[in-house]
């Protein structure tokens, strides 16, 4: 091999490197589930990624949900777009089995809303399109139900990833949108909005919850930080440090980590050098898998460990192995205790539980909250409206007041509903599977507090 | 004291990341042919031996084996099926039939299981061989280290040793005189690629069970891959051992002197100054042609 072939060979290998550290990096925001607004249609990579995926068929999989599809086309069009495969597609877990009841309530018993348009009851159609947890792939789908389908309302699932293109598709084409399930903070800074609303938690009170739940425990009150540098944990760690120093605590931030990080060594020994009794950050659920796996290995139980993102959902805390998550806090957003009623359904919050885990065996609840909330204002708001005007419509979503399994939903000026979020604590149940109970919910005192904060098995503070 | 963790660690995980580069090094050795898809070969095995292990054999080596077995046959298959089809036709080509795999397999993957993390329970993955307030070495690591030195050896004397050996490098030394002699090149290009696949399902299944993985996690290990081939020399056996570790190394003693966040630059760093000092890598012999 000559000198000149060779060089040519470390040319093309190092141009393939730059190739594979952009499809990295645009994988890697996938995986946080945060990408703002900037992710949208920036990185050729990113692009490349959504383009391949067409052909594959992810976006022409546009069905209208089976109950309810009108064949005369006289119908109240709704647009979904939400993560049904990709990194964050455990949160669209409950949607599925929500929506084909929901829709069976409102197009059969109910017989559908009626629209003075069409001068009858028409059904409720929704075309569910999967976003792939893409921000490029939501936008793109996004703009086709506009465009294509002429949809009457725009909805979207789950991280700001969705929720913000899909907002901005929204108020350029003037569609009336409603938005489930995403932190309020990255959702707002990409507005104001005229047509958009959000039924969003507000990272602000998690805090809170985390911090109370802090003042439990008897421990030395230095916290370690484990925030990736994700748009959600460079701004929650600001936001954290702020209100835990007010709170007297010492922080200690070895600064922010990347997405995907498989060796936590370093980090580690900072921590027991300097003696950390809580340890608290906000990552993706398949790192803290396998940074809680290190930190047990390489002997640092903290007492505390409080999550934000991972922690959520249960499929997460299961992957971490060993029921190693028990004593792992994070955020809750649903519960069998919640003291609300369904407005559809006039079910309990026990019954709606009872009645996903019979059809799913040990399911896991988090999301049905949001998800059936969401069918409850979508009839609402038609059936106040009387109409699929989209100026109507969005006034009647505006003026919403409406008592929800999910709380009672009014929308602020700034257009959000600050639906219920608390601080969980996952235990083992007697069956030996993994649960989660409620800890704190600074902002909502209906809720019931279900437990103090107990330390995590196999730390100090642990019988 | 906390110097010599991420000495020892860094030296155990350089073991599972050249274990993770070795069939990416034997490919790109003996065919000069980029395979984008090595990763998600790899996690794609990690998925077999998984769904063997949990539903099927219930013990984790047998499950192992049947996995060798399947990702030879898959290894086969693709470079007798597509890749020697287009192999004479340049570069070009035969990178972009695997950058198609690639794209296929994660998909596939994805289909399949759904985009959750998992991982492969064990017990090494929780314990530790070495435990002390200074030290500990976890089971794993080591593991992953032992592993992957036995993989390496046994590899080197088969490439030395054996017909199979000589007449694989035979091939990629020069293709035409090989052919000559009666070697038929383009079934010892698949049996390369079968052979890769099998040290890739042996990675696979201890990436999952160290870490977690999902559908995409495919093309983190590929960049993992490309920083072995690259800093031990392409094709040579040996050197992915050595350019696991300075990589492995490099990652944690930078993490120890900046920060976890700079531990992937600094690994990478290193790499770019590998590459500008000795293109060919640590122990290429960058044989001419």
């Amino acid at each position: 091999m000559s000198g000149k072939s060779l060089k040519r060979i470390s040319l093309v290998i190092m141009l393939i490197m730059m190739v594979c550290a952009l499809v990295f990096v645009s994988a890697c925001s996938n995986n946080g589930g945060t990408a703002n607004e900037g992710a949208a249609g920036d990185s050729g990579a990113a692009a490349d990624d959504a383009g391949a995926a067409d052909d594959t068929g992810g976006e022409d999989d546009a069905d209208a949900a089976d109950a309810g599809a009108a064949s005369d086309g006289e119908s109240i069009k709704i647009g979904w777009v939400l993560p049904l495969t990709g990194p964050v597609a455990e949160h669209t877990v409950t949607i599925d089995f929500v929506m084909e009841k929901a829709l069976d309530i409102i197009n059969n018993e109910k017989g559908g809303i009626y629209i003075e348009e069409y001068g009858k009851k028409v059904p409720i159609e929704i075309i569910k399109v999967d976003s792939e947890s893409d921000a490029t792939v939501a936008s793109e789908a996004a703009e086709k139900l506009v465009l294509s389908n002429k949809v009457d309302l725009l909805c979207s699932s789950w991280t700001p990833m969705d929720t913000v293109p899909v907002s901005a598709v929204a108020e350029r084409n003037n569609i009336p949108a409603l938005m489930e399930n995403s932190p309020s903070g990255p959702w707002l800074e990409s507005g104001p909005y005229t047509w958009s609303f959000g039924n969003l938690f507000e990272i602000e009170y998690l805090v809170d919850d985390i911090i109370s739940g802090w003042e439990t425990i008897e421990t030395n009150k230095i916290v370690g930080f484990v925030y990736d540098n994700s748009v959600d944990g460079v701004s929650f760690s600001a936001l954290m440090q702020e209100k835990a120093e007010a709170a007297g605590y010492t922080v200690i931030d070895p600064g922010r980590f990347p997405v995907g990080t498989n060796d936590y060594t370093s980090m580690i020994s900072e921590f027991k050098s300097k003696d950390c009794d809580i340890i608290t950050g906000d990552m993706a659920a398949p790192d803290f898998a396998v940074m809680w796996r290190q930190f047990h290995q390489q002997g640092l139980v903290p007492k505390v460990m409080s999550l934000t993102k991972a922690g959520t959902m249960k499929a997460g805390m299961e992957a971490v192995g060993d029921n190693l998550a028990a004593g792992v806090n994070s955020a809750g957003f649903y519960h069998r205790e919640f003291p609300y009623t369904n407005s559809l359904t006039g079910q309990t919050s026990t019954e709606m539980v009872d009645e996903w885990q019979s059809v799913e065996p040990n399911g896991d609840p988090t999301t049905l909250g949001y998800d059936w909330q969401m069918f409850e204002v979508i009839y609402d708001v038609f059936t106040r409206a009387g109409s699929i005007d989209r100026e109507t419509v969005r006034d009647a979503i505006a003026a919403t007041n409406l008592e929800t399994s999910f709380g009672t939903v009014e929308y602020a000026d700034d257009h959000v509903y600050r639906a219920p979020v608390f601080l969980n604590q996952w235990f083992v149940d007697d069956a030996g599977n993994l649960d989660y109970t409620i800890i704190a919910a600074v902002g909502y005192p209906e809720i019931p507090i279900l437990s103090p904060l107990q330390p995590v098995p196999g730390s100090d503070g642990a019988e | 004291m906390d110097i010599i963790q991420a000495i020892v660690s860094g030296v155990l995980l350089g073991g599972l990341y050249a274990l993770i580069g070795l069939g990416m090094s034997l490919i790109f050795g003996i065919m000069k042919l980029t395979n984008l898809a090595h990763g998600d070969l790899m996690i794609c095995g990690t998925y077999i031996c998984m769904v063997l292990a949990a539903n099927f054999t219930g013990n984790i080596f047998l499950a192992l084996l049947i996995t060798i077995g399947v990702m030879v046959l898959l290894g086969f298959i693709i470079q007798n099926g597509l890749v020697n089809r287009v192999i004479d036709k340049g570069s070009g080509p035969s990178l972009l039939v695997t950058f198609g795999i690639s794209i296929i397999i994660q998909n596939l993957l994805l289909q399949v299981f759904g985009a959750d993390a998992q991982a492969v329970p064990n017990t090494f993955s929780s314990s530790n061989v070495i435990s002390t307030q200074y030290l500990t070495i976890s089971s794993i690591y080591l593991l992953n280290f032992i592993v992957a030195v036995g993989v390496i050896v046994f590899l080197s004397i088969i490439m030395k040793k054996t017909y199979f050996g000589m007449a694989i490098r035979a091939s990629s030394d020069d293709a035409t005189a090989a052919e000559l002699m009666g070697v038929n090149t383009k079934r010892m290009y698949a049996l390369t690629f079968a052979l890769a696949m099998a040290t890739a399902a042996v990675a696979g299944l201890l990436v999952g069970m160290t870490f977690v993985f999902y559908p995409s996690t495919g093309t983190n290990y590929l960049i993992i891959a490309f920083g072995v081939v690259v800093i031990g020399g392409l094709g040579s056996l040996m050197g992915t051992l050595v350019g696991g570790i300075i990589l492995g190394l490099a990652q944690l003693l930078g993490g120890y002197f900046f920060g976890t966040g700079w531990q992937l630059v600094v690994a990478y760093i290193v790499l770019l100054v590998i590459l500008a000092l000795r293109p060919q890598g640590l122990l290429s012999k960058a044989v001419r042609k």
